[in-house]
């Protein structure tokens, strides 16, 4: 298929919507993605029991979280995630000003979650919180942590995307490559909107 | 903005967003407790499922891998869900 998006009459090589035998990405990525949730599954299950446990233990440090921040946060990754979804795209029609643009704004808004995660985190350790205070806390500080480093790790992902994205030809090979980090990035973002839930809205009856 | 509207990951998109507001407000407001916390739990699993078939495409893409993180989204759904409904306080 041929299109003239304005950018040059560019070959599309992978169609958006056809049923297709492969993964989006290196498949390297999509074991290291699926290990990842099912190490995540058992954080869920700890935590779960643990709640199973000490019901009371859990609701009064739940109502210390701040679910506002926990929202902004939820649709602070949605959106990101988005812009990456639109990047990919893109990245496909080798139209590399859209590409670009739409990393910028993935790593722009997916920014904000650092601020909001460190405003959260040293409100928590300035009410004297610390991941030593209790069993929920413990959870509560080590998931949100391991998540934060794989935020991180997804920032840099991208900042390596954008750079490539200006650098090199935008071929197969670096549709592999965006491929590979906005399912990456995604998952991120679902881990967040598992551990949202289940940390700050799951109200003990 | 309109032809932004059409294509289907913004649809997804905003599907996400005002299930992610909806969860917090049913979580702040509601009155039956245990309804509402069982309601986010099942967006949380629709906003997962929504994320993995069109944002990572799994949609589009071979049958093992699709059950594989279906199974995965049920589990976690019966985790949480099943500790919840396991509490009282």
């Amino acid at each position: 298929m041929r299109l003239d998006t304005g950018e040059g009459v560019l070959s599309l090589t992978v169609p958006v919507h056809a049923e297709q035998d492969r993964l989006p990405g290196d498949p390297g990525v999509w074991l290291f993605i699926t290990a990842d949730v099912f190490v995540f599954g058992l954080f869920f299950l700890l935590f779960s029991l643990g709640r199973v446990a000490h019901p009371a233990l859990y609701e009064r440090s739940r109502l210390v979280l701040n679910p506002t921040l926990g929202l902004a946060n939820t649709l602070i990754l949605l959106t990101s995630s988005w812009f990456m979804v639109r990047a990919v795209t893109a990245a496909r029609e080798g139209a590399r000003r859209r590409v670009m643009r739409n990393i910028a704004l993935a790593m722009a808004v997916g920014s904000v979650f650092a601020v909001t995660k460190i405003i959260e985190y040293s409100a928590k350790i300035h009410a004297g919180i610390t991941m030593l205070s209790n069993e929920f806390f413990t959870y509560y500080f080590v998931f949100t942590g391991i998540h934060f480093l794989h935020y991180i790790i997804g920032m840099v992902v991208l900042m390596i995307c954008f750079h490539k994205a200006k650098t090199q030809p935008i071929d197969g090979n670096y549709v592999v490559w965006i491929e590979s980090s906005g399912c990456y990035w995604h998952m991120v973002d679902l881990l967040w909107v598992v551990l949202f839930p289940m940390l700050y809205l799951l109200r003990a009856a | 903005m309109s032809a932004l509207l059409r294509l289907p990951a913004t649809r997804v998109w905003l599907v996400l967003i005002a299930a992610a507001v909806l969860s917090w407000t049913l979580s702040e407001n509601s009155t039956a407790v245990k309804v509402a916390a069982s309601a986010v739990v099942l967006i949380a699993a629709l906003k997962v499922r929504l994320i993995v078939m069109h944002f990572m495409e799994l949609r589009w893409r071979p049958r093992p891998w699709r059950i594989l993180f279906e199974l995965w989204i049920l589990g976690v759904m019966a985790i949480i869900l099943g500790g919840y409904w396991m509490t009282e306080l």
